[in-house]
């Protein structure tokens, strides 16, 4: 049963389909809120949270703003983001984060050219950024951390900050399709 | 974008801009001048939307891991609590005086507290309605105090000091939603856990019974996973103080809504 089919039995109050949806996301959604914070109390609340607004909201989620994997793993990202900010607590740090699986230098990229695992191919994109970039791009998508705070963690100028968002971003588009036009 | 021939000569100066917008880190006033500018280009435009599509791929290649044991038990649980429980709009009580005193009044019938010898409100930090629910007794006391985090209050903690003393906090705040746990630090810094409680979306209330002898309360703490959620200090020279010889807690209730 595809992800959409399942929203819409939530969304019409059918709670097997709403346990199907829970078993099919909830590894996903706690690796990621393990992954931000390192704690796995705080990453079961997170992902239990997450799962029930994925269930309540499930009346108004909308295909054409995206996949239904990005939509829950979004409010995942979001809460834990929240939680790391409410508690003023200590994420992940963002290099631990990447060596999680984000990045992988495992893999040659000519290997990886061959794979057709889009997120084999993503993570050695990612490990193909500079360090520095790669940093930041976590920083900024998993930490939800502003180039000013990116600037004053890392101890850059501003601009200095914004180019490795930026640049980072850009590249890893680039190696995405040109990874997927060898395909 | 800005290379390409339906480029304005204006699309270099947002290319950071567009790429903090897909990142969803954008802010201020630098974000509303993007955003201006996307509207009237068409080409950066399409670029955010890409580096959307990268940025949300991220997401995809975070390693999955199995939740711990009974994850989906517990999850099903809050579910059906959450249906059963929660209310259609948050009721932010713990800032209606009125409603914290009726509470704490309910407390006080709940621990069986003794008022033979009556109620004392000692302190200024106490909200008005619970002075005036509690001070035309004499004999104990009521100290109150703000729970902060960040600088921002979220709820209250309210001890009362008499035959039973109670210690009972409520907070209203955030969409924060676990288990977690009261502890006090007393005048001579020792701390001690005094149990837990669930908070849903930021919102929940307990409270517990005091050991006697259990000392000065310099301040109380709401911690989850290790770390601070939110802090009350009560004001020097006004700590509240539990008479008797300590024997250990008791929790009055782990009810997350007052109905």
């Amino acid at each position: 049963m595809s992800d959409e089919s399942l929203l819409a039995g939530m969304a019409q109050g059918d709670e097997r389909a709403g346990l199907a949806f829970v078993r099919r996301y909830q590894a996903r959604v706690f690796g990621l809120a393990m992954g931000m914070v390192s704690d796995a109390a705080l990453a079961e609340d997170i992902a239990q949270e997450a799962l029930l607004r994925a269930w309540r909201h499930a009346p108004v989620y909308d295909s054409r703003r995206g996949a239904v994997s990005t939509w829950v793993l979004t409010i995942t990202r979001n809460l834990t983001i929240d939680a790391l900010r409410m508690r003023r607590a200590v994420p992940t740090d963002p290099d631990d984060l990447v060596n999680l699986g984000l990045a992988s230098s495992e893999v040659s990229p000519e290997t990886a050219a061959l794979s057709a695992d889009a997120a084999r191919g993503l993570r050695l994109a990612l490990a193909a950024l500079r360090a520095e970039q790669r940093r930041a791009l976590v920083l900024a998508y998993f930490y939800g951390m502003t180039a000013a705070e990116i600037s004053e963690r890392e101890a850059i100028p501003l601009g200095t900050a914004k180019t490795r968002i930026r640049a980072g971003l850009t590249k890893l588009r680039e190696t995405m399709t040109s990874e997927g036009s060898r395909q | 974008m800005s290379d390409d021939a339906r480029s304005g000569p204006e699309c270099g100066r947002y290319v950071d801009e567009i790429a903090e917008l897909a990142l969803g880190i954008s802010t201020g006033r630098e974000r509303a001048q993007a955003l201006a500018h996307l509207e009237a280009c068409p080409r950066c435009h399409a670029e955010m939307e890409q580096l959307s599509l990268t940025a949300d791929s991220l997401l995809d290649v975070v390693p999955a891991i199995e939740p711990p044991l009974g994850f989906e038990v517990r999850l099903m649980g809050r579910l059906g609590a959450g249906r059963a429980t929660r209310p259609a709009v948050r009721r932010r009580w713990f800032a209606r005086p009125a409603s914290l005193a009726l509470v704490c009044a309910v407390m006080i019938v709940a621990v069986g507290a003794g008022v033979g010898t009556g109620w004392l409100v000692r302190g200024g930090q106490a909200p008005p309605a619970v002075r005036s629910a509690f001070g035309t007794e004499p004999g104990g006391h009521v100290e109150s105090a703000s729970l902060l985090a960040a600088g921002r209050r979220i709820g209250d903690v309210t001890v009362y000091a008499g035959h039973t003393t109670w210690l009972f906090m409520s907070l209203d705040d955030g969409s924060w939603s676990g288990e977690a746990t009261c502890q006090v630090r007393l005048a001579g810094g020792k701390t001690v856990l005094l149990g837990a409680f669930w908070l849903d979306n930021g919102y929940g209330a307990w409270g517990v019974t005091l050991a006697p002898g259990t000392g000065h309360i310099r301040s109380a703490s709401v911690l989850s996973g290790g770390a601070v959620l939110a802090i009350a200090e009560f004001a020097p020279g006004t700590a509240a103080s539990v008479p008797g010889t300590a024997s250990g807690t008791r929790p009055v209730t782990r009810a997350a809504h007052w109905q």
